[in-house]
């Protein structure tokens, strides 16, 4: 009875459970869509799972009860619940004999199954069944059904584990015969992704399979596929011709066809490769296997532009639009003869003008035919047509134009701003041949602007390349200035609701001030001026996002401000701009908050030009910079300095500038000299206090070594005739690449016990003069660069060689007289070249080579920033171009010692004073009067 | 080439997914997941074309999507496909759907969950572009369609004591009719009862 009753119960509960109906099924999916939160949801679906597990666990579920079964746990699946239960179900719904559920089993399978589940292989054997099956009849029929064939076919594409593809692929092979396309092409797909999961684009078949399928030929089975007289089985033709083909290139573009060419046997099935050179014995891949695609590709295009096509394939009235991709794609990638090349061309402008320009397909068409034409090298000639046609499509798709729906105009305009940008690449003329005419700048105009900044930023990239072309032209709409300006605009926040706000991406940011730069440095008309430039230059500034980025813009203004080497007589004239930028530096490093990098530049500023600054001297001057080193020390005494040691280096170049350079020693006052030593010594201790960086306790530790003998170093600069202009570099780190060097080519390591001594005469190609009567050693006349090591014999183990040693500490018993060198005859020479040049001259003397590690040697230094740079070069203010750094080791011609020392701004512009823009229109009086108004200060 | 075809709702709920590239199940959420994330925060007037996310292939990939009502359509390809194709893709797709189903919705997509893949496997196969012609995918789904009702018919009556077209109200009946194919007075005939003064014999107060 208890077991009448618990039966009784159980198909109750069967009738009721849900999945017994559609309707059932219907309602449970909606209270899971309709669940609030997670955990309502997962409690839901667990439930369900539940009940579909019990619901499958009955002896002999109904179909549609299995089917509702796994239809939910698909879509469980798709939310990420695992229901491994239902898996076996699935198989074995493909197993059934019904069609129908034998479809829905595969379906199921492919998408709950992967294909290194331990239930695929029970997969294979189902699918080889009913492609065998089929197989096993001579010749085809109408009788045979062919759904079943494509479910089998379309699992394999999902299901197939790799070591069980040479069992498949001759099945897969021979239903590239079966009558029906539908099943033709599926067996197509399904090779494609056979031959997707193989190494290097192999096929792995029976030498039977092989001449009974391909006839010996592989390559006629392509062209048989491609020539199939069904249009659907012409385009998965196309398709997996261009895989293969895209196969091909990427192999011969790695560079390692050989390499790649993995020898795989599987089941004792005899390898062979689909693509092979003619040579039976060759190993090589041949990408020209695939050249004699291109005449039949040319054939078939032009049948379907004369229209032999059925009308059942004419898609918004263009003929097999994806067969028309499809042959585009593969032409450009394909190589191709002359004879067929000049084909192809002629028949790309025939494919051009046909695409239709009224449906969304037409132009993918068109946008392939461009693709192909530039990588197929079309006729320059041929080009402008196509250029246009894309030129109005900006002006039609650009915003505010209904004419094209909003969805679709977004997507055009973005296709024809980067079609434009692609063809300016290969020949620009061509693009500034239309983008003169106004009514596309006008288009352009709004793309700048568009909502969208991926097409922002192809506007913007059109029109600099534009821009940079015609920076001086006048009475255009885009000048180089309007350009930056509007680049600069895209470095800003952008307001796009009420509330929001959009930062730019730092890369595009990056991106938009690096092409400012680029178009400022472009040479300029005389009657232009340079203030425009400054203005954006320094607006730009601030929003750099990065240092490397702030330093090219810094390199940028100081190439502007600095005064021409030669040529420029009228040195008053260039203190016009000069002036208006350290007013307006001055008024914003005077506020709260201020930009770091404009604080850097400001600092530059007023070293170098104080005395445009009214009742300014170089005590002053010292006075106002020690000041705000000071400050900048006190606000950020408690929070990270790393954003300010740039600041502070900066400060003590410009206290050793103005100290060197401009403080008149001779002149000078006993008290007043005293006060600008106690000013760097109280700048020096507030510096100490901080735990700075190495870079800053470098550059510190020289200012306090520089101090003491200021007045020497200052009288020998005046002596040597250095440029008012001129800078100091007394890190020499512009030394450093060119030791390390040495050193790991088996140079020794200095040590305290021996001083490092310059000479000219043992193999000497660095010869240093050293004044008597200074005691700080400072080198004047330098001169190619060999460096030449002495160290005594007894010291030689530990030596190490240090640049900013060899300034300060120069052995006092050294007595050099004015030009030549006297070496005490303990001194030995040691060259750093591992072979000496005159070996002859001293022997013995060469200390033992052993190899040093760098960074080892260079930690004490405070230098192994710098030596991560390579080649090693002296940033922060440095008077030229990154172009005109110094990099050691690299030319053959070497430049002076001195004038690496003593850096020399020779690549300023000149700014002429008469020639300048009235004061009204000059953007610097605009920016000085309106203020730099930054939103991201960092200091 | 396809890699993958999703399709979420506007809150990110995937409601199809389809992968012709092997991700494992937890990378394939998350793939949806940061696809959502990308598209999701897109202005509907910007164009339809963006670089793949980090977790799909980066910039090698692009995502050419539509927003339609409450669903997104995904689709992630790689360089060498035609974005303006797709795009059309995606249309034709869609309309499919709403042929097949009058006026598709979001539920549609559940609950003829079968359906929808029948019509994506002969739009898109292993990746590649199958057939764009709507007439011929419609001519197929019909023609399965017809398969499937006649297997269905001759199911529901080789099973006529199983539960195909009624529903919840019929279900008593069906039980009571079920409860009548037991032969209930056979049933109790069979029953072995156990030996009662045996039974009492084991009874231990």
């Amino acid at each position: 009875m208890a077991r009448i009753l618990e039966k009784t119960v159980e198909s109750v509960e069967s009738f009721l459970s849900p999945f017994s109906t559609f309707y059932g099924f219907q309602s449970l999916i909606q209270k899971c869509i309709a669940s609030k939160t997670k955990k309502e949801e997962e409690t839901l679906i667990g439930g369900c799972l539940q009940l579909v597990k019990s619901k499958l666990g009955e002896p002999s579920p109904s179909h549609r009860s299995i089917i509702n079964c796994l239809s939910f746990v698909v879509f469980a699946d798709l939310l990420g619940y695992k229901a491994p239960f239902a898996h076996i179900h699935a198989v074995k719904l493909a197993g059934s004999t019904s069609i129908l559920l034998k479809k829905l089993g595969y379906l199921f399978c492919s998408y709950l199954l992967e294909p290194t589940h331990e239930l695929s292989l029970l997969m294979v054997n189902t699918i080889l069944r009913d492609l065998s099956l089929q197989s096993s009849i001579a010749s085809y029929d109408d009788s045979q059904d062919p759904f079943a064939v494509a479910a089998a076919l379309a699992a394999a594409c999902y299901l197939i584990p790799v070591d069980s593809i040479s069992t498949i692929l001759p099945h897969v092979l021979d239903k590239l015969n079966h009558p029906s396309p539908f099943v033709r092409g599926k067996a197509v797909s399904a090779l494609q992704h056979l031959s997707s999961q193989l190494t290097g684009c192999r096929f792995f078949h029976t030498p039977e399979q092989l001449s009974s399928v391909f006839n010996g030929q592989p390559s006629a089975l392509m062209c048989k596929l491609v020539t199939d007289p069904h249009p659907s089985v012409v385009l998965m033709s196309l398709q997996f011709v261009h895989f293969l083909a895209s196969q091909l290139q990427h192999l011969e573009s790695a560079g390692n066809v050989e390499d790649s060419q993995i020898t795989v046997k599987v089941d004792g099935c005899v390898e062979s490769e689909f693509l092979r050179s003619g040579d039976e014995d060759s190993n090589k891949y041949d990408a020209s296997a695939l050249k004699d695609f291109a005449p039949a590709l040319v054939h078939i295009q032009k049948q379907i532009l004369q229209g032999k096509i059925p009308e059942e394939y004419i898609f918004h009235s263009v003929p097999a639009p994806w067969v028309q991709i499809s042959i585009l794609k593969l032409l450009r990638l394909l190589k191709q003869e002359e004879i067929v090349a000049n084909e192809v061309h002629s028949l790309l402008i025939e494919t051009f003008q046909a695409a239709s320009r009224k449906s969304l397909i037409g132009w993918a068409i068109v946008v392939e035919v461009v693709h192909t034409a530039v990588e197929t090298h079309l006729p320059e000639s041929s080009f402008s047509e196509i250029v246009d046609v894309l030129g109005k499509l900006v002006i039609d798709s650009g915003p505010g134009k209904d004419s094209i729906p909003k969805w679709l105009s977004s997507n055009l305009l973005h296709t024809s701003l980067s079609l434009l940008q692609l063809l300016g690449r290969n020949d620009i003329s061509l693009v500034n041949q239309i983008i003169t005419s106004y009514d596309l700048q006008d288009g352009l105009s709004g793309s700048v602007n568009h909502i969208d900044p991926s097409i922002r930023r192809l506007a913007v990239g059109l029109v600099t390349a534009h821009g940079s072309l015609t920076s001086s032209m006048k009475g255009k709409c885009w000048t180089a200035e309007k350009i930056s300006l509007l680049l600069l605009e895209e470095c800003l926040p952008k307001k796009l609701h009420p509330h929001g706000v959009i930062q730019p991406v730092d890369h595009w940011k990056k991106e938009c001030l690096e092409r400012i730069v680029q178009i400022t440095s472009t040479p300029c008309e005389p009657s232009e001026g340079t203030s425009w430039q400054l203005a954006v230059l320094l607006r730009a500034l601030p929003l750099a996002p990065d240092r490397p980025t702030a330093i090219v813009i810094l390199d940028q203004i100081q190439r502007f401000l600095l005064p021409p080497r030669e040529g420029c007589e009228e040195v008053g004239a260039d203190n016009v701009p000069r002036d208006k930028v350290l007013k307006l530096l001055e008024k914003h490093c005077h506020s709260r908050c201020a930009s770091s990098y404009l604080l850097e530049l400001y600092i530059w500023v007023l070293s170098n030009f104080y005395y445009l600054l009214p009742d300014t001297c170089p005590l002053k001057a010292l006075k106002m910079l020690t000041h705000l080193g000071q400050k900048v020390v006190f606000n950020n005494r408690k929070g990270n300095l790393l954003t300010v040691v740039d600041v502070l280096i900066g400060v003590v170049r410009g206290v050793m500038l103005i100290t060197l350079k401009k403080l008149n020693f001779t002149n000078q006052k006993e008290e007043e000299w005293n006060e600008a030593r106690e000013l760097i010594g109280n700048f020096i201790r507030s510096m100490t206090e901080l735990d700075g960086t190495p870079q800053l306790m470098d550059a510190y530790s020289e200012l306090s070594r520089v101090l003491p003998h200021a007045q020497e170093i200052a009288h020998a600069m005046k002596e040597s005739s250095v440029g008012e202009d001129s800078l100091l570099d007394f890190t020499l780190s512009f030394l450093d690449p060119y030791i390390c060097k040495r050193l790991e080519g088996g140079a020794n390591k200095h040590s305290e016990a021996c001083q490092p001594f310059p000479s000219d005469c043992y193999n000497a190609e660095l010869a240093i003069s050293v004044r008597r009567q200074m005691s700080l050693g400072l080198p004047l006349h330098c001169h190619p660069w060999k460096v030449d090591m002495h160290v005594p014999e007894a010291a030689k183990d530990d030596f190490e060689f240090s640049a900013s040693m060899s300034l300060t500490q120069l052995p006092s018993s050294c007595t050099p007289s004015s030009h030549g060198t006297s070496i005490p005859d303990e001194f030995l020479s040691l060259s750093m070249e591992s072979q000496p040049k005159d070996s002859g001259e001293k022997d013995g003397g060469v200390a033992p080579m052993s190899t040093v590690a760098p960074s080892k040697i260079w930690t004490s230094s405070g230098r192994t920033i710098n030596l991560d740079e390579t080649p090693a070069s002296y940033i922060p203010f440095s008077t030229f171009s990154l172009d005109q750094r110094t990099h050691l080791g690299e030319s053959s011609v070497q430049p002076d010692l001195m004038s690496l020392l003593l850096h020399t701004g020779n690549s300023g512009v000149a700014l002429d004073q008469e020639q300048a823009q009235p004061a009204s229109s000059d953007p610097l009086d605009v920016l000085l009067s309106d203020g730099l108004h930054i939103g991201d200060m960092t200091t | 080439m396809i890699k993958a075809i999703l399709v979420f709702n506007n809150h990110g709920k995937p409601r199809l997914s389809k992968f012709y590239q092997y991700f494992t199940e937890d990378m394939q959420q998350q793939i949806i997941k940061e696809t959502f994330q990308l598209v999701s925060k897109r202005d509907d007037n910007v164009c339809n074309f963006l670089e793949g996310g980090s977790l799909i292939g980066g910039s090698d990939y692009k995502l050419i999507y539509r927003h339609y009502a409450t669903l997104y359509f995904v689709f992630c390809v790689d360089s060498s496909e035609s974005e303006l194709g797709i795009l059309d893709l995606i249309q034709v797709f869609v309309e499919t759907l709403d042929k097949c189903f009058e006026n598709v919705c979001e539920l549609d997509l559940i609950f003829h969950v079968d359906k929808v893949h029948y019509i994506l496997n002969e739009l898109v196969m292993g990746g590649m572009v199958l057939e764009t012609n709507m007439t011929e995918i419609l001519t197929r789904i019909e023609e399965q369609n017809k398969l499937e009702k006649q297997e269905d018919s001759v199911v529901h009556f080789n099973a006529s004591s199983n539960i195909i077209v009624a529903g919840l109200a019929a279900a008593p009946a069906r039980a009571v009719s079920a409860v009548k194919n037991m032969n209930i007075p056979q049933q109790i005939k069979d029953m072995k009862l156990p030996d009662l003064p045996q039974a009492i014999k084991d009874l231990k107060f």
